[in-house]
């Protein structure tokens, strides 16, 4: 079992069904804590907008939390999405972590100023993939919002449709029935 | 944060990334709307490393209005699908440092996207401590929380 899967399990400190905080199995620091999906996704990328933005909020209100309780001299508040991005469990969350001057975490880089010829090739090559992921989204609600035409009116997703979907997952899992892993969410919201 | 007392338009007008909002400075804008603006970092960790700003001078990310904050985060996700998915990385960082101890170098709060690969020159070195008895140390954090 997914250590993540089994801390929310056992040692939540919170959870509402989509989210969950828990500390992390190997804090760099006291009150080292991950703000989790409460079901499993590996990736960043397989994560709903919406539920991130969620985890997000929750993280950075832990983190003014912790930053109080704990006098901390700072916080940070980190995703490590992937391998090379030093992701340590492979179940995705966010991390708070309260920082004090002369602790033993390292988050450095010291990497030289580009030229301003890298940065507009630079500019340029983000503002293409930016590009090509705003037509995906579009192109997947076009063919959410056609197929739903044909079977539903159109549903606003809030939280509470949220975990009535999880719940209703839940029961077809439990009816050995097999699903689709993005149905569950639907309609990504578009971001500007 | 006894903000009452701070000065706050000499620090804007003090403050880079304040300059980069009202065009002070220039700087490679990746988006921009009423309230946030996205620019490449110039000292990249690889290419396309970006940060988000507010364009209100926040100090912490505790300060910021949750709608913003949101919208903020929203975009980090996106930057970071884009690295992935379409510019060829294998990994992404999102990272806001509150404080000096924690890397804040300037006060003006932001959220780094950071595309990553193997070997390049970020260093994260997290201790990984064991927790002893697990229940015990889930009881103290409820208290320190007030949970």
């Amino acid at each position: 079992m997914c250590e993540i899967c089994k801390f929310i399990k056992e040692a939540a400190l919170y959870n509402d069904g989509n989210i969950a905080v828990i500390p992390s199995p190997s804090p760099a620091t006291k009150a080292h804590l991950l703000v989790v999906p409460v079901q499993h996704f590996t990736i960043l990328e397989q994560l709903p907008d919406n539920l991130f933005i969620m985890m997000m909020a929750v993280a950075n209100k832990l983190s003014s939390l912790i930053f109080e309780t704990l006098n901390a001299e700072g916080t940070n508040i980190i995703v490590r999405n992937g391998v090379p991005a030093n992701q340590h469990y492979p179940h995705i969350g966010v991390e708070v972590i309260p920082r004090f001057l002369n602790d033993n975490i390292q988050i450095i880089w010291e990497t030289p100023q580009a030229s301003d010829s890298e940065l507009n090739a630079a500019k340029e090559e983000l503002l293409n993939a930016l590009r090509s992921i705003d037509e995906a989204a579009q192109a997947k609600v076009k063919s959410q919002t056609q197929s739903k035409a044909l079977q539903q009116p159109e549903q606003q997703v809030t939280n509470t449709t949220i975990v009535a979907q999880q719940k209703e997952k839940k029961e077809n899992m439990e009816q050995g029935q097999r699903e689709k892993k993005e149905k569950t969410f639907v309609l990504p919201p578009r971001i500007p | 944060m006894a903000e009452t007392n701070i000065d706050m338009g000499k620090i804007k007008k003090s403050c880079i990334f304040c300059k980069i909002v009202s065009n002070e400075i220039p700087a490679h804008k990746i988006y921009e709307d009423d309230e946030i603006l996205v620019v490449l970092d110039i000292r990249p960790v690889n290419t396309g490393h970006c940060l988000i700003l507010p364009k209100e001078h926040y100090f912490v990310s505790a300060q910021l209005p949750p709608q913003l904050f949101g919208k903020m985060t929203a975009l980090a996700k996106k930057i970071a699908s884009a690295f992935i998915k379409e510019m060829g990385y294998k990994g992404a960082n999102i990272l806001i440092s509150n404080g000096q101890a924690a890397g804040q170098k300037i006060s003006h709060m932001l959220i780094h996207v950071i595309p990553r690969k193997e070997g390049d020159n970020f260093i994260m070195k997290l201790p990984e401590n064991k927790i002893e008895d697990v229940p015990a140390y889930v009881g103290e954090l409820k208290k320190i929380l007030n949970l």
